[in-house]
């Protein structure tokens, strides 16, 4: 009897300890929970995402609600100048010791993200892709200055081939890993979700005029407007349109233009799966744009591909000559193409792509696409266009059988352009 | 007699001068040469290399070839540029890239037209015997 009865207990003290342990083990949500930031500045916003103030890498918040985007949380703050609560990018926080259960981690948002040696845009410092989904500890905050980066050295959870462990990223193209579904959705984010999806683009229209315009219809394109997803080059292009030949973190500038980013050992890949055919030596000496043009040019590659031509490896694809020289105003005798408003594009082919010569005369010459090329580039602000095929009503010059000559001048059309457009990372991940 | 002797040397020399062999006709060089370019691409996040295989056209920035590929064997490419008296030539070497060509080994079309105007003459030769000859023309920068 006595035996039974101690038998009991013990099976009692047994479930006991483990309803205990599961407890613990679980952090209620019912509750604020403590965490630490570590970013350098991370930004407080509002839930439809405008920015409230910045708190300071080790400060203490506790969260008290998820947004309904699934990445941001609603946190309580204290810091002078801060409201007491605002949202915060769940991937820039870090629970304090006492929650050894959750486990913060970041994934990899775009397509591809570019892992590099150091927290700068060139193609010294590529060291390998990494897809989508990726799963990296963030090590350190290495923002460069300005809020316009967010650098992260990180460390990848599982080793992938042909990739170094620890490297840098751009934290604009990460995304919170952790699951926290059991905390409480807070009431005016869903409110907020509902208006960004009426107000399409509106999060982050920089210097933006054009506002809940149709531009901003494509799902992926209001992806890429999420506030934190701020991009190096298109904030720098703006940097230097707002004040010429100001200094701009991520840019390659010379004599008031900007060289187009390139990347791979042969300078080919251009922004936005564009092409760049011939390419001088060093790479990128012959891509050097005016900042307006460059914005209103990558505005017409990201809209081509994403509209007319979503594969890269279709005869559609852009391909691009020079622009203008890095110390060259006038090289080789390429007149028009010195102050980097002017640019070289192939015609476009039926069938796939090919890095060969094609003249309008040829078989596999693209009229059609060709025509909406034209069309797009003049929506973009693209004037004095030269091109021998008549029948696309473009301007006729000695020598522009096989490629047709543009220019983006300053003008309303190519500022539009310009305030228009945010980089969508799926479409344009070379201009991480 | 010595109208028969005056035949026969006549006879030795147009002999000489190969005017009664088979005449071989001369082929278009796009169908013996042609141009190449290998090119980089990001395919899902991967930087990849291809190659585009193309008529040779004239020169310019735009039409621009790497190299020169062929299928014959026992070929000489030779260039020519105008008014220039050199005539650089060029044997052909297995292609790594893509064994099915031969590709003119030491030739580097960048290279070679750097400073080229005017016109220039890609020439095909087996046995010292001219394959195919071509003129195109180097375009200025527009």
């Amino acid at each position: 009897m006595i035996k039974a009865l101690k038998l009991q207990v013990k099976i009692i003290i047994l479930f006991a300890l483990i309803c205990v342990k599961q407890v613990m083990a679980t952090p209620s949500f019912n509750e604020s929970v403590p965490m630490k930031v570590i970013a350098r500045g991370l930004n407080v916003r509002t839930a439809d995402g405008n920015i409230l103030c910045s708190i300071k890498k080790n400060d203490s918040v506790r969260v008290i609600g998820r947004h309904a985007d699934g990445q941001r949380l609603k946190v309580k703050i204290n810091r002078m100048g801060c409201p007491k609560e605002g949202y915060v990018y769940s991937n820039f926080l870090k629970p304090d010791s006492w929650i050894s259960s959750l486990k913060v981690s970041s994934k990899v948002e775009v397509e591809s993200l570019s892992l590099r040696s150091a927290a700068k845009v060139n193609n010294k410092t590529y060291l390998c892709a990494l897809p989508k989904n990726t799963l990296l500890d963030i090590i350190d905050d290495v923002n460069v200055g300005s809020n316009r980066s967010q650098w992260f050295k990180v460390k990848l959870k599982q080793p992938l081939k042909g990739c170094p462990e620890v490297g840098y990223v751009n934290g604009s193209y990460l995304a919170p890993n952790e699951s926290f579904d059991g905390v409480p959705a807070a009431k005016d984010s869903e409110a907020s979700m509902k208006i960004e999806q009426n107000t399409e683009g509106q999060a982050s229209c920089h210097n933006c005029e054009v506002e809940n315009s149709n531009k901003w219809k494509s799902n992926e394109i209001v992806k890429a407007t999420q506030p934190t997803q701020r991009n190096d080059f298109l904030e720098g292009l703006r940097g230097l349109i707002a004040e010429p030949n100001s200094a701009q973190e991520g840019l390659i500038t010379h004599r008031g233009l900007v060289q187009i980013p390139l990347i791979g050992s042969r300078g080919n890949i251009g922004p936005c799966g564009s092409h760049h055919y011939s390419p001088d030596k060093p790479i990128g000496v012959d891509a050097y744009a005016n900042p307006l043009m460059a914005c209103a040019f990558t505005s017409f590659l990201q809209d081509w591909k994403q509209k007319e031509c979503p594969n890269s490896n279709d005869g559609c694809r852009v391909a691009w000559g020079d622009i203008s020289h890095k110390t060259r105003p006038i090289y080789s005798g390429h007149m028009s193409h010195t102050d980097g408003t002017c640019i070289d594009i192939r015609p476009l082919r039926s069938g796939s792509f090919q890095d060969a010569p094609l003249t309008y005369k040829q078989k596999a010459y693209d009229r059609n696409k060709m025509a909406l090329m034209v069309k797009m580039l003049k929506e973009k602000g693209g004037e004095e266009i030269i091109f021998n095929d008549r029948k696309l009503g473009t301007s006729y010059n000695t020598g522009h059988d096989n490629h047709i000559h543009v220019c983006f001048n300053k003008s309303t059309k190519t500022e539009d352009a310009c305030n228009g457009l945010a980089i969508n990372p799926n479409i344009c991940p070379e201009l991480q | 007699m010595i109208k028969l002797n005056l035949v026969s040397t006549l006879i030795s020399f147009f002999m000489s001068l190969n005017c009664f062999a088979e005449k071989v006709p001369m082929k278009k060089c796009d169908e013996v040469l042609k141009g190449f370019n290998i090119y980089e691409v990001l395919d899902k996040g991967k930087v990849e290399q291809r190659f585009s295989i193309f008529a040779v056209q004239n020169w310019s920035k735009h039409s621009a070839f790497q190299g020169i590929l062929t299928k014959e064997t026992d070929l000489n490419l030779v260039i020519q540029f105008a008014g220039k008296k050199e005539r650089p030539s060029f044997k052909f070497k297995s292609w790594s890239v893509d064994p099915v060509y031969l590709v003119a080994d030491g030739f580097d079309g960048i290279k070679t037209f750097e400073n080229a105007t005017g016109s220039y003459v890609i020439e095909a030769i087996r046995n010292g015997k001219t394959l195919c000859k071509q003129n195109f023309k180097v375009e200025p920068l527009h």
